[in-house]
């Protein structure tokens, strides 16, 4: 058993782990089941946008237009922020 | 500290899978220029879009560092652009309200692909808005 320690919430939010709590079920696998939710979403969000990038860096043309466009737009702010100074 | 607002043509491209734009966002990302998606134009824009592209623009928004979604936070910020939809007046158009409101909190420029899809609301606004159009790519 690994060992403990508290976490004080206030009563709502304890409230509101028990809510979504099975019945029989600790407040600690409430609290891990949110965790690996969350992470999980998180990790399935960035995997799609890793995915995403790594089509579009396979894309010649793609990077030669991003990289122009960037490029483009950084001197239009470098040119805007010295004409107000 | 300046950046560039990303209005929903460029969204939209995105979310249908421009390979153009989300390498163009990860160039910006990669020369620290600052990037601001409105919330409520993304979820417009988010609207018509199936789950898993979805997750993709969430993806984006999560991962690089120098874009941010701007939300609304307290009352000021809801009734400023309440302001912006009533100068769009008959437009009804609440994703480029917030883009507007956006540019004009920050004072950067919105960044779009299509500029003739601001011009009914450049006629309503009772100040300037600044577009960046950028070239059309040549292929996808």
């Amino acid at each position: 058993m690994p060992a403990s320690t508290t976490v004080k919430v206030s009563r709502e939010t304890r409230d509101r782990l028990a809510a979504i709590a099975e019945r029989g079920e600790t407040m600690e696998a409430t609290i891990v089941k949110l965790l690996d939710s969350y992470q999980s979403v998180r990790a399935r969000k960035r995997q799609a946008w890793e995915a995403r990038l790594t089509r579009a860096n396979d894309n010649p043309g793609a990077v030669e237009w991003g990289e122009k466009q960037a490029d483009h737009l950084a001197k239009l702010l470098d040119e805007r922020q010295a004409s107000r100074r | 500290m300046t950046g560039y607002v990303l209005d929903d043509t460029l969204i939209d491209a995105f979310g249908h899978g421009s390979d153009n734009v989300a390498r163009m966002i990860a160039s910006m990302d990669a020369r620290q220029i600052r990037m601001s998606v409105p919330a409520i134009t993304l979820a417009v824009a988010q609207a018509v879009l199936s789950d898993e592209q979805c997750d993709e623009i969430d993806g984006v928004v999560d991962r690089l560092e120098h874009l941010q979604l701007a939300g609304l936070s307290g009352t000021e910020q809801v009734t400023e652009l309440s302001r912006v939809i009533g100068a769009l007046d008959d437009l009804k158009d609440i994703a480029a309200a917030h883009t507007v409101y956006v540019a004009a909190t920050f004072d950067w420029p919105v960044i779009t692909l299509d500029r003739s899809r601001w011009d009914l609301v450049r006629a309503r606004l009772p100040w300037s808005l600044e577009l960046v159009e950028l070239s059309a790519p040549e292929t996808e």
